[in-house]
């Protein structure tokens, strides 16, 4: 190679590549931000960046406005917050009326210029290149018979394959037989012929990526985590493909939105409504002339936003705080927002008290189940590693039957897995199955059953692998960062896994800071840390002193029957029976009026549906909407339960306790900020382009999913691997479930502490300063909520947000 | 006096997220090997850098050092700057010897 060297075309490739959000497999889907890539640019830069809007269209806004459901006062916030030149703007006096920049921008919003939403996203799939690759790609990583081979690449297999395909023209082949044998090779030999620049090399790379971006997003992931494909093989794959088909690359669209005049007409109608004729036409051009579109919208999206902070505000008013009766039972869940229902109908009952924390309970498993052949990533995707962990069974000698068992259903298991699994095969399978197959199905849910109460008794080995001051060390972050310092005699800490079947986006309603798995063996691992008596002794030389009588109880939160399993009974002590049988009792009653609740927000449910037809969902292999997942999430709280004790927040806050006096040097609070806050941005962003973009950043319709191995879904049996989440997880038909909001965060911590770990953490940074998440703050119960900008902590706006409940209701 | 060999010696300090790309990189130039360093913290012109969080190795910085001969090193350096350009992230490279060179050919 003379002119660009093999290092240069991967740093060109893995350069492009920079914007590209890696996608996990199916089985451990997890919650990213599908543009996390751009996440150092504001995200109001992303029109000129991508030619997308990161915005619903502005109709949609505007039946919003006009049913009331955004306010002015929201849309007036919104102008302050978006743009703060037009804010500055005072009162314009024409032909005898007064205007502000606010007014005229308010005005102009409710009537736009005709044409507004007139936005095509261009689609590439039907290329036939692309669809050649796309079914090569998922024939290579489905099928285990044409995979690539360990020791071998992506790309060394792709030029094995394609120079026998005979779907592909012989001159072709021909082409494809002299492809050189490294991929860096291949990009420079088409490179070579259009002698490009470092810039142009980038935009024919970036071209390739643009392709299939769901196939790269795939590919992004094999990278970073199992290292047998690269980037660099997949644009060598694409670049040899069209010169042997003789495609010419059309040029990359321009992304750039040209930048438009202000509609005239525009300027003369909301001059005429705002100044009662033309006399204040210039005026209001200088006003709109900051309208274009794209900040329309995104003056229209944070004004939903605002209107939803301050409904968050004023639920605040209604907590309670803790209750006077003394704790009976502590029950830790999981910061999912799914958690704040169930917590809230738990805590009707005095005795109980409720916490949050990420999933995991602090501790990163690499958990090999007892029966388990692989061991699982039981661990948030912004750890790289687990702790290797597995179970012990209380009596050996059921073990082996226990195998036998299993190693009979799994044998079943696999192969219909292996042949539902490809495309191809799938369709061949429901033929040849028929009736077979849906007996299977049917009889399936009772064998699940059946299996649950053949489990063998365990226990977690966590306190026999990991030395003492590990388990300590797990220990006292997971009591500083909550605040958790005062025991009750039972402890419970709750996982939670979805019940559903024939989902191939299981894992997606599963526990995200678990690795999109159920969380109930990261549960019982944290119980057993806890209920160690040289993890007590060690506490307790720290100061954290857990009471003998206190026992720590793992449970899972089931959050699609809304039941609360409690877990490894055999191991609660005598003493603490009576208050478990009470807590499952209390659970059962707050679990059903979960379910209550729920069902006037399922579609297909009302509130008069039966309990049982609402489970039912669980087992009903033809259930579109088995629960909800974590749709309409929108904020997530940062302080003690008092704050919000009391208060409905509709299932869509996530919670994370925290008390500054249990973490003198802050750490708790770094650690909360730059972990479980991440996780929240990054299952909120996902949530908010799936639904905003469904075409680009969704998986599309469930009805026509067609899995790929474990991969992800084609919509179809042709096409790009998809990505994101399914329209059924967003929407029900045209009505969306989800309302797509940037999170918006709320700490009540020392703002100097805040500050510092903004400062220190560019994640942080970027999200703030993007405009991709918001931030209020107060210091204690009795501050006012004051907004983080780039220039520190300022007095939230206006209405409600800023004032303390005391000062709104002397106002 | 011990017979030694010149080297060229690259640290690359990124953020975690393009660490694969540079191990790619690395390989592709030829070096037999590399030494990373995970949660790398510090001060650069555009402030402070992260620092190894408890629960996040996401979001924080590796160092990578590799050696290797000086004639196959202009590629790498080329390459990595590439990568690097307008992003966060740098590179060290020095003159070094190393005791048994058939270990970095």
């Amino acid at each position: 190679m003379s002119l660009i060297t093999a290092p240069e075309i991967r740093a060109h490739v893995a350069r492009a590549a920079r914007t590209v959000s890696p996608t996990w497999p199916l089985t451990s889907f997890i919650a990213v931000n599908p543009l996390a890539g751009h996440e150092h640019r504001p995200i109001g830069e992303l029109t000129a960046a991508l030619g997308e809007s990161p915005t619903r269209p502005e109709t949609a806004y505007l039946a919003e406005y006009r049913d009331g459901r955004i306010p002015d006062a929201a849309v007036r916030e919104a102008l302050h917050d978006v743009l703060p030149e037009v804010a500055a703007i005072d009162a314009l006096a024409a032909a005898g009326r007064t205007a502000s920049g606010v007014d005229i921008a308010l005005c102009a919003l409710q009537n736009p210029p005709s044409g507004s939403d007139n936005e095509t996203a261009a689609d590439d799939l039907g290329a036939d290149v692309d669809q050649y690759l796309s079914a090569l790609l998922g024939r290579l990583y489905a099928d285990p018979v044409w995979a690539p081979p360990a020791s071998g690449t992506l790309y060394a297999r792709f030029r094995e394959v394609v120079r026998h395909d005979h779907s592909l023209p012989r001159a072709s082949r021909r082409v494809l037989a002299d492809l050189p044998a490294a991929p860096e090779e291949a990009i420079a030999a088409v490179l070579r012929s259009t002698h490009p620049t470092a810039e142009g090399i980038e935009t024919v790379v970036t071209a390739q990526l643009r392709a299939l971006p769901g196939w790269v997003s795939h590919l992004a992931w094999r990278a970073s985590r199992t290292g047998d494909a690269t980037l660099t093989d997949y644009v060598a794959m694409r670049l040899s493909l069209l010169r042997a088909l003789n495609r010419d690359e059309p040029p990359p669209a321009d992304t750039l939105v040209p930048p438009l005049g202000v509609d005239p007409e525009w300027v003369a109608r909301v001059s005429e409504l705002c100044f009662g004729g033309p006399e204040g036409r210039a005026h209001v051009l200088h006003v709109l002339a900051f309208l274009d579109a794209p900040t329309r919208r995104m003056v229209w999206q944070t004004a939903t936003e605002c209107a939803y902070r301050a409904e968050l505000f004023r639920s605040l008013d209604d907590a309670t705080g803790e209750p006077a009766a003394p704790a009976e039972a502590q029950l830790m869940f999981c910061i999912d927002v799914r958690s704040e229902g169930f917590r809230r109908h738990l805590e009707r009952d005095p005795g109980i008290r409720t916490l949050g924390f990420a999933g995991f309970f602090g501790i990163p498993l690499q958990h090999t189940p007892l029966l388990g052949q692989a061991p699982r990533e039981q661990y948030p995707a912004l750890l790289s590693a687990g702790l290797p962990s597995g179970e012990e069974p209380v009596d050996p000698s059921a073990l082996d039957a226990a195998w036998r068992r299993a190693a009979a259903d799994g044998a079943a298991d696999r192969a219909r897995k292996r042949v539902a699994g490809t495309p191809v095969s799938a369709f061949t399978w429901a033929e040849a199955s028929g009736w077979g197959g849906l007996l299977s199905g049917m009889v399936r849910p009772l064998t699940r059953r059946f299996r649950h109460r053949t489990e063998v008794e365990t226990v977690i080995d966590v306190c026999r692998r990991l030395p003492l001051d590990q388990r300590a060390g797990i220990a006292e972050s997971v009591l500083r960062m909550t605040g958790l310092t005062e025991f009750a005699p039972l402890v419970v800490l709750a996982g939670h896994a979805s019940s559903t079947v024939n989902n191939l986006y299981r894992a997606a309603l599963d526990c995200g800071a678990c690795g999109g798995n159920a969380g109930a063996a990261n549960a019982r691992a944290a119980a057993a840390i806890f209920n160690d008596p040289e993890v007590r002794q060690r506490l307790g030389e720290r100061g954290l002193v857990i009471p003998e009588t206190t026992w720590f109880v793992a449970a899972e939160h089931d959050t699609t029957t809304d039941a609360l399993r409690l877990l490894d009974r055999h191991l609660i002590p005598q003493a603490h029976r009576d208050a478990v049988a009470r807590l499952e009792t209390i659970a059962a009653e707050a679990g059903d009026r979960l379910t209550r609740e729920r069902a006037t927000v399922l579609p297909g449910a009302v509130a008069r549906t039966s309990l049982a037809t609402v489970r039912k969902r669980a087992e009903d292999w033809a259930e579109m909407y088995p629960e909800l997942g974590l749709a309409g999430n929108a904020a997530l709280i940062i302080a003690p339960r008092a704050i919000t004790r009391g208060a409905d927040l509709e299932r869509r806050v996530f919670l994370h306790d925290y008390d500054p006096a249990s973490d003198p040097d802050s750490t708790g609070l770094a650690n909360i900020m730059t972990a479980p806050l991440i996780v929240a941005q990054w299952i909120n962003a996902q949530y908010y382009f799936s639904t905003i973009q469904p075409q680009r950043y969704g998986a599309g319709d469930k009805t026509l999913h067609n899995p790929v191995g474990d991969l992800g879904v084609l919509a179809g049996h042709t096409g790009d691997l998809r990505t994101g989440l399914p329209w059924q997880s967003v929407a029900a038909g045209t009505e969306l479930l989800h309302t797509p909001l940037r999170l918006s965060v709320l700490i009540q911590a020392p703002l100097d502490r805040i500050g510092r770990i903004v400062s220190a953490t560019d994640a942080l940074r970027d999200l703030l300063d993007g405009d991709w998440i918001t931030l209020h703050a107060r210091g204690g119960a009795d501050d006012p909520w004051l907004r983080y900008t780039r220039y520190g902590f300022t007095p939230a706006r206006p209405t409600d947000a800023r004032l303390t409940r005391d000062e709104r209701t002397s106002a | 006096m011990t017979q030694l060999t010149d080297m060229t010696r690259i640290e690359v300090i990124a953020p975690n997220d393009l660490i694969p790309a540079v191990r790619e990189i690395i390989g592709s130039a030829g070096a037999t090997g590399y030494t990373s360093i995970a949660g790398i913290s510090g001060v650069g012109h555009s402030g402070a850098h992260n620092g190894p969080h408890l629960f996040n190795d996401h979001d924080t910085l590796s160092m990578i050092i590799t050696v290797l001969p000086p004639h196959r090193a202009d590629a790498l350096i080329d390459a990595i700057r590439t990568l690097l350009t307008g992003h966060s992230g740098v590179m060290f490279i020095t003159d070094t010897r190393v005791s048994r060179p058939e270990y970095f050919q």
